[in-house]
């Protein structure tokens, strides 16, 4: 059956593309599960679908952690532990076993007669498993129960949807690896790996890097597929967000947004703006804020717009944006394109992507009024 | 998808019990107090998570907890772990988003558990609470809690449940009927009578309204247009009476409501509406005694359309009616007993039989203990009568049941019984061929060592009466008195002509197997030697008939 990764560009259409796909199967009688990240996307996937088919019962959306305890933990978890695993503890100070950079005493993974330990998968409580390490728990499950897990959700599903997938590391990519030996599902992964910008897990498993992911997909057989076009965004913007991965093998973004209603034409593309006229500027186009944090940009708390701040604002567009940028930013508008080369995650550096492509007609960076001569991007200004 | 395996545990009377089913059609049968009704109720409430159609959560009870498991907890020190729990688990097949291996067999299948046991939450409560152990006579269940999961282990959720059951129990005329009272009792609380007298004449204009609209008219005509559910008219009215005033809608037959319409016909509607499912949204009917207030006509009328209307749903049905068992079919029989026992593999040919003479009264050698198959009616006059000279009672006061075979033979009975396993003495004929008739006959049950055949190996006597005969003429006298007994008048002076011992034997026997009128001269006989006063002698193997040690 097909194993398809979707590589897709910002504002490609990535729900879109999963939900046309998904009525077609769902038209055939088939059942389909998209797994993905977050709840927002959750949300959207099953609001797009349903306001457009009446086949609820054959389209299930599902969050990683989700899908993990409910197909493949829970139905087999008795080979392991024998109480019920209520939920998850969502770990989000990272790894639950390290205390002040040192780990705790008795959170190895296996007992010393072998066997797994109930205090590194779960709580004290045994009802409760550590988000961090779901997804080892259900390899280790899919390892003694290869057969029933795989069979139990071939019996459920046709097709799966791995959404977001950029997000997924370590142990996640094993799961998959796992779900792949299924004869019968087809499995389609799409992510967009210019967007990864958390870290799902703390674990020393690798892939970690859009470079490792990539890798790891080829080798269980995966084939691509570029899905490089914006929805969303004019080509000038595509263009000059595909500039921050320039020669990671990422292919040209082709923007199909051709209409620009006839308001919005007296300013299109990429520019910048002396914070001296930001004012202006804000009452004449009505941008929306992006920034890195609620403390990036104080002096512009007060002004009455929407503001979102970069790692909340993925999957958003908007027709205008204008952008408070951190001094590593500044740097690349300036011209210095390989600002990010020693950085040590692609954190930073796919934040800029996603704040510029939130934007369908222009985005504007703010720049301080001494730095606009050394800028290349035109400058609004003032009639 | 089916209920393929039920496993019960501390529920009523089941401490712990398995019982495998067929996909189709499942006749529980079962002695009263067997537990039929309570496999049922299992059923339901791990379907539905309800109990007799209310919601589980009202009706945890501790009649619900088996006696030993209770009085196991009540000996105990009462801490919460010695609090019992039920279990009921459903093995089903076809619906792999409930698979898993978290149930009690550790089996990998399609499943849902309903588990009631103690909340962990309420442990400091308890813990206050067996203070005072002695005070406690029962089993505590405001500490439990419901546990309703699928053998994946995850939670089911009754609007998204995949799999639906509906009980019909006629005896419970309505789900909502106890709600109505409920209703009524708060409005009859809170108002005056004029109110009271007010309201319900502007729910009854209201109603005549509603019944009235066109499109009311319509669906009502549609309701049961080809009259199939009965042959009156049957309506959806809005219904005037102040008690069912929260539901306000009631089925309505030939303009009565329905708790008011006879109770065959209540039944009747109720189990035909539940078959019928017009929005296919049940996978599991439990029936309970289809029977109850039908005469036959229309119990066999109901029969044939379970039969033909059933379509892929499984049911379940409890039983008391050996026509209802052999018309549905013998071999879908499961048997509530000591042991568990289903007929799905007896002899095609007998359930095949049966089904076309379904008169037979099958249950009987399903659920007596002691059987005897007799040719007829003759032979079970005779029994009795022996039975009564040696214990100065009938065999049915020691539960010893005799059966009369007629039309269908031994064969039909005793293959029940080899399944079964119930004890049977048969008592046969040689017809003149032992070997053939009683030899050869009994091999077929030769394994079966609860079944024993009972014969004079003496061909001469080819049946009971040259049997009779042949063991009252040690003497003139005695079978004078014999005659007498047995012969009217008329007959016995044509006997008394006779010279001989032998040649009045010889007239008897002659007698008895004259061409026409020997099966009434026969029961005639039996019946005289049934009511004399005097008794008459019997042979070792009749006797051996009616002792089952």
């Amino acid at each position: 059956m097909s194993r398809k990764l979707i590589i897709a560009s910002a504002g490609a259409g990535k729900t879109h593309r999963i939900i046309s796909e998904a009525k077609n199967h769902v038209a055939h009688g088939n059942k389909v599960l998209v797994v993905t990240y977050t709840e927002n996307n959750q949300k959207e996937l099953l609001s797009r679908f349903t306001s457009t088919s009446s086949e609820g019962q054959l389209f299930v959306v599902k969050g990683l952690f989700r899908f993990l305890l409910e197909d493949i933990v829970r139905p087999y978890q008795s080979c392991f532990f024998s109480d019920r695993i209520e939920t998850i503890n969502f770990n989000s100070n990272g790894d639950p076993h390290k205390r002040n950079g040192r780990t705790i005493l008795g959170r190895k993974e296996l007992l010393d007669c072998g066997n797994l330990n109930p205090d590194y998968y779960l709580t004290k409580c045994k009802k409760k498993a550590h988000t961090t390490y779901l997804s080892k728990l259900a390899f280790k499950i899919m390892k003694e129960r290869e057969n029933e897990v795989l069979d139990r959700i071939e019996s459920i599903y046709t097709h799966l949807y791995f959404d977001e997938v950029q997000d997924l590391v370590g142990w996640d990519y094993e799961v998959l690896k796992m779900l792949s030996k299924s004869k019968s599902l087809a499995i389609t992964c799409v992510g967009d790996f210019r967007q990864t910008i958390y870290d799902t897990s703390v674990a020393s498993k690798g892939p970690k890097t859009s470079e490792k992911k990539l890798e790891k997909f080829k080798s269980i057989k995966f084939e691509d597929e570029h899905l490089a076009i914006s929805r969303r965004s004019v080509q000038v913007i595509c263009d000059y967000a595909d500039q921050i991965h320039v020669g990671e093998g990422y292919k040209r973004t082709i923007s199909t947004s051709v209409d620009v209603p006839d308001h919005i034409k007296n300013h299109v593309g990429v520019f910048c703006v002396r914070e001296s006229n930001v004012d202006d500027y804000i009452s004449k186009h009505q941008p929306v804020l992006l920034r890195y944090g609620v403390s990036s940009g104080k002096q512009f708390n007060d002004m009455n717009i929407k503001k979102v701040n970069f790692g909340k604002s993925k999957g958003l567009g908007f027709d205008r944006t204008l952008i408070i940028p951190t001094k590593p930013y500044v740097r690349f508008v300036l011209g210095e394109h390989r600002v990010f080369d020693s950085d040590k995650t692609d954190e930073s550096k796919n934040k800029l992507y996603v704040a510029i492509t939130r934007a369908r007609y222009s985005a504007t960076f703010v720049l301080p009024d001494n730095q606009v001569e050394k800028c290349k991007l035109p400058e609004w200004k003032k009639e | 998808m089916h209920i393929e395996k039920l496993i019960i545990k501390n529920f009523k009377k089941f401490s712990d019990r398995e019982f495998d089913f067929n996909q189709d059609l499942n006749i529980l049968v079962g002695d009263n107090d067997s537990g039929k009704s309570t496999i049922q109720e299992a059923i339901e409430i791990a379907l539905n998570c309800s109990y007799r159609g209310k919601p589980l959560s009202g009706e945890i009870k501790p009649e619900l907890f088996n006696l030993d498991a209770t009085r196991t907890y009540l000996k105990s020190n009462k801490s919460s772990k010695n609090l019992p729990y039920i279990k009921i688990e459903l093995f089903l097949d076809g619906i792999a988003e409930y698979r898993g291996q978290n149930n009690s067999i550790n089996k990998n299948s399609d499943g849902i558990s309903l588990t009631i046991k103690f909340d962990d939450d309420l442990q400091a409560v308890y813990e206050e609470f067996i203070k005072s152990p002695d005070a406690i006579k029962s089993i505590p269940v405001e500490f439990y809690k419901i546990e309703w999961v699928d053998f994946a282990w995850n939670k089911i959720k009754f609007l998204n449940k995949k799999m639906n059951g509906l009980f019909v129990d006629p005896s419970r005329l309505h789900p909502a009927y106890g709600r109505n009272q409920y209703i009524s009792r708060i409005i009859n609380s809170s108002l005056t009578k004029e109110e009271q007298a007010l309201l319900s004449v502007n729910y009854r204009q209201l109603k005549q309204l509603f019944n009235d609209q066109p499109q009311v008219k319509l669906i009502n005509e549609n309701l049961d247009n080809e009259n199939i559910v009965t042959s009156k008219k049957l309506e959806i009215i809005a219904d005037v009476s102040v008690s069912s005033f929260e539901t306000g809608l009631q089925l309505s037959v030939d303009d009565v409501n329905l708790p008011q319409v006879g109770k065959g016909e209540q039944n009747k509607i109720q189990i035909k509406l539940a078959i019928q499912n017009k929005a296919s949204n049940v996978d599991v009917i439990l029936l309970e005694e289809p029977e109850n207030h039908l005469s036959h006509t229309n119990l066999a009328k109901l029969v044939k359309y379970i039969e033909q209307q059933r379509q892929d749903k499984q049911l379940f049905i409890t039983t008391h009616s050996s026509y209802v068992l052999n018309k549905l079919s013998l071999e879908k029989l499961c048997l509530i007993n000591e042991s568990y026992i289903r007929l799905n593999e007896i002899d095609k040919s007998v359930s095949k039989s049966l089904k076309r003479l379904p008169g037979y009264d099958t249950l009987r050698v399903v659920l007596s203990q002691k059987i005897v198959l007799v040719e007829g009616p003759s032979d079970e006059l005779i029994l009795k009568r022996s039975y009564l000279d040696l214990h100065d009672r009938l065999p049915e006061d020691d539960g010893i049941d005799i059966i009369v075979v007629r039309g269908i033979g031994f064969n039909n009975y005793l293959e029940i019984a080899k399944k079964v396993r119930t004890r049977v003495n048969v008592l046969k004929d040689n017809d003149g061929n032992h070997k053939n008739n009683i030899g050869e006959y009994s091999k077929k049950y030769g394994d079966c060592e609860w079944i024993n055949f009972l014969a004079t190996p003496d061909n001469e006597q080819y049946s009971l009466e040259p049997v009779l005969i042949s063991t009252n003429k040690s003497s003139e006298k005695e079978l004078d008195s014999y005659a007498k007994i047995t012969l009217s008048t008329q007959t016995y002076n044509k006997y008394n002509d006779e010279k001989s011992l032998d040649d009045k034997s010889k007239f008897l026997v002659k007698w008895y197997a004259d061409e026409g009128g020997a099966g009434k001269k026969k029961v005639d006989s039996a019946m005289r030697v049934f009511e004399a006063e005097q008794k008459i002698k019997y042979p070792e193997f009749i006797l051996k008939a009616l002792s089952f040690e």
